[in-house]
């Protein structure tokens, strides 16, 4: 018996050696050689400094950008709390909720008619952190955003559909925008448009 | 068939009046709680009375009516199915009085040391003891015949009036107690003690005092108690989510939809179904040593089926004549007939009757005119001399035959010799007719396979079960008959070990075989076998050794005994089915129900459209009980069983029992709560 | 739904079908010690730990040697995780300084990681340092093993007869972890370490959003985590949001990807099921009685929120689907994951027992979230690691024994008796898994403690706390995630349940796997009940959606029907 407790304790501690450190450091050094843009969270840099990841949507909630969906991650977006909201259907509360999400969005943008407003835009993501918006939501901001701006119309409607994420492999996904990169290109426009509302509004850029 | 002398219909108004009281008599809870299943019923009972009591006493009438129908209903259900249980007891105590009937105190004539007889009571009578029984005595006991032959009724225990043979040595020895000697006499000695004989335990047995549940009866016992476990677990459950939505909700209608959930209809039919599958058995007048018995004769894979007596009459008869050349086949039937008038035995009334068809009709002769020689030994041939015309006619085997006619100078004909070695060969017995000294031709006696066991054996062949045919024939007249009979493997020249070695040899294969017998030789065989059916006919020792006796002592019978086995497990298969099918319409019936104070939005649920949540209940209820007494015949009777594929059985019982059960319901509760609706009693 | 939506489900399934044929050979191959492609590379590294170990690899147990052995090893894990979570303070890789996991959560957190489970009543990036983070992969290796061996015990309890042992249970977990489990996870965390899921040892990366708005992001060893996580049908996360949260699945084609992955092996062990029974009709009979459930639930799923809230409608939002809106119910969706791909992942990570979840599951509508419910409830639509084949061949023994007397035979599966000892253990597991979610389930609603974590109001905080239950004691992990499971009272008696919930139904199938392998085979004729084809799936099928439905349906009438309903009506809860 005292024996196969021996041979138990020792598969267990081998097991635990091989399962979680060795592999781990296999995997985090194949990481560093073949991929280590990606293991270290696939962060951006814009003058030296990290300004987010790709993947990871950020909070953008002022009127002069694209807009992403709200988010129950901590305040909104909060890198260290992923979490949706949770709320069920038929919950009052929720609804509440939407009514003003929802009414609050024709209000900002007027050429959108009521039940049009595209639904993902209102609704939050999963983890609240998803970057990407529908392309209705991304062009239904465009007269806002070219109001605002003075950007051309034209112009956003352009970017938006260049900036399109198709189906990956013509099948996987809904098509959508990242936020994160659909901003990014707007900020390059409004920095040769309009340096002044470029530094208030892209104030992380700026500096 | 047999008049069965104490085979007993279940309906009759005694056995319906015990019956009756004897459902109420097994409502005391000691009895029920041997059926977990209709316990729990019981129970949910006695807690809806007390209720009822409770708010009599409180005067709270509210739900009154609701209150009383349901645990009317419910009482009922319990009744219903003590109801099933008795009337399947009472037509097996019913038999068994009959059979008490036949073991009237006797009177033995014990033989003592010294040769002289004493009288005494049969009870006193002890195992080794010896007594004499002359005609119109009654057998005091069982034992084996140790002297003398006589003729004996059985009719007590078969139900067959024609008298048996029982003689010493051999395998018609063994007697029965109970039984009478018609005529001659004969010395026994006695086998069992007291109580302990063959109609004793026979009682027992269709009394069903000594039933045991078979295996396969506690495996379903199981099953249906955890069920009862699982809905009982759901239903108390309930009880939290309402109080979630701030509800309150009757324990009459949990005890309501407890009883509807739990298998009622096969826990209420269960042991009906068992006792009468025994009960079935008996109307084939076959007696089974156990339940367990009844279940492997379903289970068999293999049969071994003597040749004799079983596949075959066991007499050679006669098939066709063939004539020597000159000579036309008329006139050979002619003779042949003659030669046989006075043959008795079976091959000789077999030639008489194939002759009939050649327009011979039977003769009347001149008694003075003929003599008539009869068969010996020493000639091997018997006949009839016709004295006016000269006429001496014979008939035996071909050589003695042959050797007739060159006695009496005449010739043989070589191409008679050619076919009688045919018929040899063929497996069948060639006679040859001679008359003087001419050899008219020949008679092909044949073993002569019974009528409709090719269809029988195909069948068994249908449902997957392997015929083995035993017999001490050579190989080419086996093969004759195994072709014959289209069994699946035969063996010939067997000796009485070859069954044995079958045997041994197919349940290592992971086989159950069953098979007959009735010699001492078969004893080890009938008890290795799964299944063993003993002769009535058969020794003490065979009897002993099966787990089954056959009355009429018909081999053939083996077949039926597998059929009501596999009968047996059909019924409870699908009444347990459809008991748990039934459950979906019940749900749909009550959830909406119950939970319309507290969720009104389950309304849709109700696709019955129940007119009230409270007829929707009692209606669930009553079909619940209602179902019970309605299968009642059907678990008597037994599901429907034709020899088929077993995926086309079950595909029929399959949509019968399982769909069936799950629509019947929809279909019976919505008419119970149209009928409730429409007296306005609830 | 969308022609493009139904054609991405299609694809995915297929796919996984497609590579289970040969998975499947190759992982008979293994349990039959037959030899293998990864002989040469693996055969060095297993001598030299049955050397280390002791073991003589034929050295063949008995069922309840197999089983103890299983089980203790289990518990030693258990220990050493429970250990490492409690006082990763003391230990490294915790540059956050997390403090210790308190006892009960801890408690929780080890069971539901050894068991296969991986409910999470933590977020991980919030409270695990990265050192606990690994000790849980472990667990996700060990648990997935455990179920895989056990399922390979019962099957040589079919195959073997008159026989005695079950096989070796140290040479079973050490192939399955070398052989399957080692070599897959690596694949798939490289591939997934090139979409985008993080492999580092730091814990959080601030930055400045282009906004200016300060962001802190959290990373971690997690590609070698996202991979055995599914493979091993774990389904234990590591963010809160699981593979909601990008960085465990940052595009549709790892959202795919990770179907696949938890979809594959489960399959592939149906169809290795027939090759080591050498029945492999009977095998896919059984595949076709999962798949009609599978697709059955993904369709149900699929429409509904395709569909989505007409609350939502009511109010102004468009929930039509069109060439630039996605419409249905968006609420807790990625929206380039899209409605198809969610609803199918929702689908396979309950059917497959993992608990990975890639949306919401409370913001779910009320029908789908009772079809998450009764795929859980089911536990057999290709199930977790080897457990899913388990339960379904136990539900497979009690239809064949209902169905089987029906054709004038006592029951047999596949050529063995079934006799009142199976019947018994059978049963048991059945009633075991109903018990153990109904009775805490009661519980909980009872109890202020139970009470007090519900999130959403009305039948749909019913369903939270049913989900709860159902999740744990399927072994799944995924949840109704509004309710708050951090409380002393959910997490003890939800790592009671789910401990209960794993460890009960398996000794029961183990040990009918011992009743079994003692038995003659009775060779098959026309008598006997056909074990493939149409109307044996029709009886097993049957089976499964009555048991299922019966034990079920009040408390689901009571929670997602009634809130079905209700919102068809207009009704909201408050």
């Amino acid at each position: 018996m005292a024996k196969e407790l021996i041979r138990m304790i020792k598969i267990t501690l081998l097991l635990y050696v091989i399962c979680s450190i060795a592999y781990t450091f296999f995997i985090w050094g194949i990481g560093k050689v073949f991929f280590p843009f990606q293991a270290g969270g696939s962060i951006i840099y814009k003058n030296s400094k990290p300004i987010g990841s790709m993947l990871i949507g950020e909070k953008f909630t002022s009127p002069y950008i694209f807009n992403g969906r709200p988010s129950y991650a901590g305040n909104g977006y909060n890198g260290t709390e992923s979490s949706g909201s949770n709320y069920a259907p038929t919950n009052g509360k929720y609804i509440a909720i939407e009514k003003k999400l929802i009414d609050k969005f024709l209000i900002e943008n007027p050429t959108v008619n009521k039940g049009n407003v595209p639904v993902d835009i209102v609704t939050g993501s999963g983890s609240g952190l998803g970057p990407y918006i529908s392309i209705a939501a991304a062009l239904d901001q465009v007269p806002r955003i070219s109001k605002l701006t003075g950007i051309k119309e034209k112009t956003l409607r352009k970017l938006v559909v260049e900036d399109i994420s198709g189906r990956q492999f013509g099948i996987f996904g809904t098509p959508g925008l990242n936020t994160d990169k659909l901003n990014l290109m707007l900020a390059e426009i409004l920095k040769v448009k309009n340096k002044k509302l470029f530094k208030k509004v892209f104030s992380g850029l700026a500096g | 068939m047999s008049n069965k002398a104490y085979y007993v219909s279940a309906f009759n108004k005694k056995i319906l009046k015990t019956a009756i009281i004897e459902s109420f008599r097994k409502l005391n809870p000691k009895a029920m709680i041997k059926n977990p299943v209709m316990f729990v019923v019981e129970i949910g009972s006695v807690i809806t009375t007390a209720i009822l009591f409770k708010n009599l006493f409180l005067h709270d009438f509210k739900y009154m009516l609701f209150i009383v129908q349901i645990t009317l209903w419910l009482w009922f259900t319990v009744i219903f199915a003590n109801f099933a249980e008795s009337i399947s007891e009472g037509r097996g105590k019913a038999q068994a009085e009959t059979l008490r009937k036949s073991k009237t105190e006797v009177i033995a004539r014990l033989l003592k040391t010294d040769g002289k007889e004493e009288k005494i009571k049969a009870s006193m009578l002890r195992k080794g003891d010896i007594v004499v029984c002359e005609t119109n005595d009654i057998i005091p006991g069982d034992g084996d015949v140790i002297e003398g032959i006589a003729s004996v009724d059985e009719s007590a225990i078969t139900g067959e009036s024609a008298p048996v043979i029982r003689e010493s040595g051999g395998d018609r020895s063994a007697v029965t107690g109970g039984t009478k000697v018609l005529s001659d006499k004969i010395t026994v000695k006695i086998t069992s003690n007291p109580g302990e004989g063959f109609i004793d335990k026979m009682i027992s047995l269709v009394e069903g005092a000594s039933r045991q549940k078979t295996p396969n009866e506690i495996a379903l016992n199981i099953l249906l108690v955890m069920f009862t476990a699982l809905f009982l677990v759901v239903v108390v459950t309930i009880e939290p989510m309402v109080a979630y939505f701030h509800g309150h909700i009757s324990p009459v209608i949990y005890v309501a939809l407890l009883v509807c959930l739990i298998p009622t209809t096969i826990g209420a039919l269960l042991s009906a179904i068992g006792i009468s599958g025994m009960d079935r058995l008996v109307k084939h007048n076959v007696i089974a040593m156990s339940g367990k018995a009844v279940e492997a004769a379903g289970d068999v894979n293999t049969l071994l089926l003597d040749k004799t007596g079983t596949i075959t009459f066991g007499n050679r008869m006669a098939v066709s004549f063939i004539p020597a050349e000159e000579v036309n086949v008329n006139e050979l039937a002619d003779y042949a007939q003659l030669s046989s008038i006075s043959d008795e035995t079976p091959e000789g009334r077999s030639i008489v009757a194939l002759a009939k068809k050649y327009g011979l009709r039977g003769r009347h002769l001149d008694e003075n005119n003929i003599k008539f020689v009869p068969f010996s030994a020493m000639t091997r041939m018997s006949g009839v001399d016709i004295l006016d015309k000269k006429e001496n006619i014979r008939k035996g085997a071909v050589e003695a035959i042959s050797n007739y006619v060159v006695q009496n100078n005449g010739a043989v004909d070589k191409k008679l010799i050619e076919a009688a070695a045919n018929i040899s060969k063929q497996g069948g017995t060639p006679l040859a007719v001679a008359v003087n000294s001419r050899m008219l031709g020949i008679i092909h006696l044949k073993d002569v396979v019974k009528g409709g066991i090719k269809e029988r054996i195909n069948s068994l062949r249908k449902i997957g079960i392997k015929t083995i045919m035993i017999t001490g024939d050579n190989p080419l007249t086996a093969k004759a008959i195994a072709d014959e009979a289209g069994v699946d493997e035969f063996v010939s020249e067997a000796t009485p070990e070859t069954k044995m070695t079958i045997i041994k040899k197919e349940q290592s294969l992971g086989k159950l075989v069953a098979m007959t017998g009735d010699g001492t030789n078969d004893a080890p065989a009938l008890a290795q076998a799964d299944v063993g059916v003993a002769m009535n006919t058969g020794t003490m020792a065979a009897k002993e050794a099966g787990n089954m006796i056959d009355l009429d002592s018909n081999p053939t019978k083996l077949i039926e005994i597998v059929e009501t086995g596999k009968q047996l497990l059909i019924t409870r298969g699908s009444l347990t089915t459809f008991s748990i099918a039934n459950d979906l319409a019940k749900y749909f019936a009550i959830i909406p129900a119950m939970f319309a104070p507290i969720m009104p939005w389950l309304a849709p649920l109700n696709i019955m459209g129940l007119s009230s949540p409270q007829s929707a209940i009692l209606s669930a209820v009553i079909f619940n009980a209602v179902i019970i007494i309605i299968l009642i015949p059907l678990a008597l009777r037994g599901v429907k069983y034709r020899p088929a594929k077993a995926s086309n059985i079950l595909t029929r019982n399959l949509l019968i029992y399982g769909l069936g059960g799950v629509i019947a319901p929809f279909i019976g509760i919505k008419l119970i709560d149209m009928l409730i609706t429409y007296l306005h009693i609830i | 739904m969308t022609f493009t939506g139904i054609l991405q489900i299609i694809a995915v399934l297929l796919i996984m079908v497609l590579a289970a044929v040969p998975l499947s050979r190759y992982l008979a191959h293994i349990f039959k010690y037959e030899p293998t492609f990864l002989d040469k590379l693996i055969n060095p590294f297993e001598n030299l730990t049955f050397r280390f170990l002791n073991v003589k690899k034929e050295e063949e147990m008995t069922w309840t040697t197999y089983l103890k052995i299983g089980l203790v090893i289990n518990f030693l894990m258990l220990a050493v995780v429970f250990l490492i979570l409690r006082f990763q303070n003391y230990l490294p890789f915790n540059q956050m300084h997390y403090p210790g996991i308190p006892w009960a959560l801890d408690f929780n957190t080890a069971i539901s990681f050894i068991t296969n489970t991986n409910w999470q009543n933590y977020g991980g990036e919030e409270v695990m340092s990265n050192f606990s983070q690994m000790a849980l992969v472990f667990l996700q290796f060990t648990s997935a093993a455990t179920g895989l061996v056990f399922a390979i015990a019962f099957i040589r309890g079919i195959v073997r007869h008159e026989a005695k042992y079950v096989g070796n249970i140290y040479t079973d977990y050490i192939k399955a972890i070398y052989r399957i489990f080692i070599p897959l996870a690596v694949i798939f965390a490289i591939i997934m370490l090139s979409q985008g899921a993080p492999q580092t040892f730091t814990m959080q990366k601030k930055v400045v959003n282009i906004t200016g708005t300060k962001q802190t992001l959290s990373v971690g060893p997690v590609a070698s985590m996202v991979s055995i996580e599914n493979l091993g049908t774990n389904g234990g996360g590591f963010y809160d949001a699981n593979a909601a949260q990008p960085y465990e699945n940052p595009n549709p084609f790892t959202n795919a990807l990770t179907i696949f992955m938890m979809g594959t092996i489960p399959i592939a062990l149906f169809f290795m099921y027939g090759i080591m029974i050498d029945d492999k009709k009977h095998a896919w009979t059984l595949f076709w009685v999962a798949s009609t459930l599978l697709v059955v639930c993904i369709a149900v799923i699929y429409s509904q929120e395709a569909h989505g809230n007409p609350f939502l409608a009511h109010l102004g939002a468009n929930i039509k689907a069109s060439k630039y809106n996605p419409g249905g119910n968006m609420e807790g969706k990625q929206e380039h994951i899209g409605i198809a791909q969610t609803s199918l992942f929702a689908s396979a990570t309950t059917a497959f027992t993992t608990g990975n979840v890639d949306s919401a599951h409370d913001s779910f509508m009320p029908l789908s979230g009772m079809i998450l419910l009764a795929e859980m409830m089911l536990n057999l639509i290709f199930g977790g690691k080897g457990v899913g084949l388990l339960n379904m061949l136990t539900m497979v023994i009690i239809g064949v024994f209902i169905a089987g007397l029906m054709v004038g035979r006592t029951p047999e599966f596949l050529g063995k008796k079934i006799g009142a000892k199976e019947v018994t253990l059978a049963t048991l597991a059945m009633f075991a898994h109903a018990f153990i979610i109904l009775v805490p389930f009661g519980i909980a609603l009872s109890t202020a403690g139970g009470l007090a974590g519900i999130f959403n109001p009305g039948p749909h905080g019913l369903s939270e706390v049913l989900y709860a239950f159902t999740s744990s004691v399927a072994n799944n992990g995924s949840a109704f995630a509004g309710l708050d499971g951090n409380t002393v009272f959910y997490n003890v008696i939800l790592g009671f349940t789910i401990f209960f919930g794993r460890y009960v139904p398996i000794i029961c199938q183990v040990a009918i796997a011992g009743a079994l392998i003692k038995k003659k085979r009775i060779p098959e004729s026309a008598g006997t009940f056909p074990e493939h084809g149409f109307l044996f799936y029709s009886v097993v099928l049957g089976t499964i959606i009555l048991i299922g439905a019966l034990t079920f349906f009040p408390a689901l009438a009571l929670g997602p029907i009634a809130e079905h309903f209700a919102m068809v009506k207009g009704h909201l809860f408050y």
